[in-house]
């Protein structure tokens, strides 16, 4: 009885063990717990005058990060979008945060031009290592990834992004209080 | 009470590595992959290039359905001084007409043209960068590639060598075991980082690895000479365990700090020989020629400041921990290696030092269980408790011989398996009349002592043969035409540093063979496994028989070795990587550690999809 007892405790352990590390693993694709999440928004990119923010600075808001170019055309085509998205949604919480991976001349004229009233920061090769730390593994934009108030990733798309389905997902979150 | 405890461990050995691996797989896979709807740059455009014999460099690129170029983002520059390119008017494309940009000219399905060079500064290195997008709705940043070419007089055959650049962020879309795991850990911050450390450990715990430390542990607490309870068990194991981890502390610090190949240093000749020494004390100790513990003046004193007790002694537990982790290091390779790479990028010492400890605590919390369980998991008396203790001594040289093995020629390597083997059978009565009431027991040692007799037999001959093989001694002896066909042995092509590959490669391409990059090092153990076991195997060696075999052999560890590790994001042997005929790594299906013939065969089937 004492050794059925003794088996039982062994594989007992060996599967809590190998749950916990499952979970340890998982936890980083499905829920993010808010100690090990910050990190998302733990980045820093130059913004338009070269001065570095930091991203962690929105935190707190739900963070819709777009990256782009200009000359990217798809990126450009679903701009105006987000600009009335942002108008729309935020002072109910939304941030736009526009991350180009461009030359910052290039970004400054054009934001200048067409009127982005959202953040906007350029880099080159910091901007393209985080957008793979974030998932985008082929580089490729635009690609867009939303944040939610706890620093978690709820959402990311490569591509254009229909207005529609975007403001679905928007408006969706920003009803959820943060926890 | 000895039978429960075998049970169980076979039991445990027999659950730990499903669990583990269904743990450490889905791990592996990266959960979190965002979709993969669209191709890697490096697919959408493939390029290639080729330098004619009248110098001229021909471009040309392969474009993906549904995807295009622009035709005013090529551009050619010549990076070597004096030297000087220039881009030909390209034919007109197609108009497309760009709400953003209004019309612009792009290429579908194929663009070529042929750049003239003007090669004054002897051989040149040309950029060549171009950028395009997919028809529903993503852009590419623009793509580079430095080309190294020879003018065709001096190259002879106008052999153009492609340099690759190094691993480009593209790149990072094929992510192989070791990759994904520093890219699930790139995402957490410090605690994030100590607490997936930690459940790394405990995964690791569950693999086979760990096993050889149970013995050891065990071995130290039985052998201390007064019967032990729980509490002194679970201090003597948690010291155990704390130095280990402390061991592996250091390697994350130094990982942090240099971004070496930490391997090697551990393989280092004095290293292996004074682990084998200690480990042949333990073993003379565990036979009872002497009780292991400090001089006795020493051990007063530390006995008076500690207080902890008696029994095994502190220091030599902490010690064997230490070394402990260095025997289980390659057999958790590719984990390990990920975690490296992932510390060494972080650059930084104290993340990388808490971040092993944590992994090392993880591996150590069945250590844990099995030293508080002392007074009931393990023996405590009688005749067994002896041969216990001597097992633990056998399996003490065979630890020794193992870390000689390294270092010492193979024949001789044999030769002392073999003694170890004879004198087994010896203490286990294998030639000593049994009694006529001799116990079912008795009689099964008996059998063993004599198989081991006999296979220490057949090693000694082996050895004087020449043999190198522990599971094949024979093999120089019955060595016919199905083993080893005269000439048949198709040989590895050496490589020295990256310009050596890069050639051998290119070399390779033009010949349209895949590539298979074998890295060696004389003291690694895995390496030879490798080499004996897999590229042996007949069904392996025909399944690579269009390949070209390259074989970069680190043992030097010089700056060329390290060169050619670190552009592959590799600490160091074993490593197996695969390229297809264009030249390209089949980055997923690089293997790190060991493989047997069939999962190898299982690998290369993956990897180029037959």
């Amino acid at each position: 009885m004492k050794r059925v007892a003794q088996l039982a405790l062994v594989v007992a352990l060996g599967a809590v063990a190998a749950g916990a590390g499952y979970w340890l693993q998982h936890r980083g694709a499905a829920s993010r717990p808010a100690g090990a999440v910050s990190s998302v928004l733990d980045a820093s990119v130059a913004d338009l005058n070269g001065t570095p923010r930091r991203l962690d600075e929105w935190r707190g808001k739900l963070v819709v990060l777009n990256f782009w170019a200009t000359w990217c055309p798809p990126c450009l085509k679903e701009m105006p979008a987000f600009v009335r998205l942002q108008r729309r949604y935020g002072e109910r919480g939304l941030q736009f945060v526009g991350i180009a991976l461009d030359t910052r001349e290039d970004v400054a004229k054009f934001v200048q031009e067409h009127g982005i009233d959202f953040p906007i920061l350029a880099g080159e090769d910091d901007v393209a290592r985080y957008m793979l730390r974030l998932g985008n593994t082929i580089g490729a934009l635009p690609f867009t990834v939303v944040v939610d108030r706890d620093g978690a990733v709820r959402h990311t798309h490569q591509g254009e992004w229909p207005e529609a389905e975007a403001e679905r997902i928007i408006s969706g979150l920003l009803d959820r209080p943060a926890s | 009470m000895a039978a429960s405890l075998a049970r169980l461990v076979v039991l445990t050995v027999a659950l730990a590595p499903g669990l583990a691996a269904a743990g450490l797989l889905d791990a592996l896979d990266g959960g979190s992959e965002p979709r993969r709807e669209f191709l890697p740059p490096d697919q959408a455009f493939v390029f290639d290039h080729d330098v004619g014999a009248d110098g001229r460099l021909a471009l040309h690129w392969r474009i993906a359905p549904d995807y295009y170029l622009y035709r005013d983002k090529f551009k050619l520059e010549a990076l070597t001084p004096g030297s000087a390119v220039a881009l030909p008017s390209l034919p007109p494309g197609e108009t497309k007409d760009d709400p953003e940009f209004g019309p612009v000219q792009i290429y579908r399905e194929d663009i070529a043209f042929v750049a003239p060079v003007d090669y004054a500064a002897g051989p040149t290195e040309i950029r060549v960068s171009w950028q395009g997008c997919a028809e529903d709705g993503i852009c590419y940043p623009p793509i580079k590639k430095t080309l190294s070419l020879v003018p065709p007089a001096a190259a002879g055959l106008a052999a153009a060598l492609p340099a690759r650049p190094a691993a480009s962020a593209a790149a990072a879309s094929e992510r192989s075991e070791a990759d994904t795991i520093a890219a699930d850990l790139a995402g957490s911050g410090l605690a994030g980082i100590v607490a997936s450390f930690l459940g790394f450990g405990l995964l690791l715990a569950l693999t086979p690895c760990v096993f050889p430390m149970i013995p050891i542990l065990s071995g130290i607490i039985v052998g201390s000479r007064e019967r032990i309870g729980s509490l002194r068990g679970f201090v003597l194991s948690a010291v155990y365990v704390l130095a280990m981890a402390g061991t592996y502390a250091v390697a994350g610090l130094a990982a942090g700090l240099f971004g070496r190949n930490l391997q090697a240093a551990f393989q280092h000749p004095a290293v292996l020989i004074g682990t084998a020494a200690l480990f042949v004390v333990l073993a003379l100790s565990m036979f009872g020629f002497f009780a292991l513990q400090l001089p006795p003046a020493w051990q007063t004193r530390l006995e008076r400041s500690s207080r902890v007790g008696h029994g095994g002694s502190l220091p030599g537990v902490a010690l064997m921990g230490g070394l402990s982790a260095l025997i289980v290091g390659p057999c958790v390779a590719p984990p390990l290696a990920g975690a490296l790479i992932y510390l060494t990028r972080q650059g930084d010492p104290v993340t990388g030092g808490l971040a092993l400890f944590a992994l090392g605590l993880g591996m150590g919390v069945p250590l844990l269980v099995v030293g508080a369980s002392a007074g009931r998991l393990l023996p405590r008396a009688g005749q067994w408790l002896e041969r216990i203790k001597y097992a633990f001594g056998v399996v003490s040289l065979g630890m020794a011989i193992w870390f000689l093995s390294r270092l010492l020629p193979p024949p001789l390597t044999l030769a002392l398996w073999a003694m170890l083997l004879i004198g087994s059978a010896m203490f286990l009565g294998a030639l000593e009349p049994l009694h006529e009431a001799a116990t079912g027991w008795q009689r099964l040692w008996k059998s063993f002592g004599l198989a081991f007799l006999c296979y220490g037999a057949v090693l000694i001959v082996g050895a004087a043969a020449g043999a190198d093989d522990v599971f094949r001694p024979l093999a120089p002896l019955t060595a016919s035409s199905e083993t080893r066909p005269v000439g048949g042995e198709r040989a590895f092509t050496p490589v020295k540093g990256v310009p050596g590959f890069e050639q051998a490669l290119a070399g390779a391409e033009a010949a349209g063979k895949p590539v298979l990059l074998d890295f060696y090092a004389d003291w690694c153990i895995e390496c030879k496994h490798l080499e004996r076991n897999t590229f042996a195997d007949p069904g392996v060696r025909a399944a690579l028989t269009s390949f070209a075999l390259l074989r970069a052999d680190v043992t030097a560890d010089d700056a060329a070795d390290r060169a050619l590790l670190a552009r592959f994001e590799l600490f160091g042997p074993p490593a197996v990587l695969l390229f297809d005929e264009a030249g390209r790594e089949l980055r997923p299906h690089r293997l790190i550690g060991y493989a047997g013939p069939r999962d190898f065969l299982a690998r290369l089937r993956r990897a180029y999809g037959e």
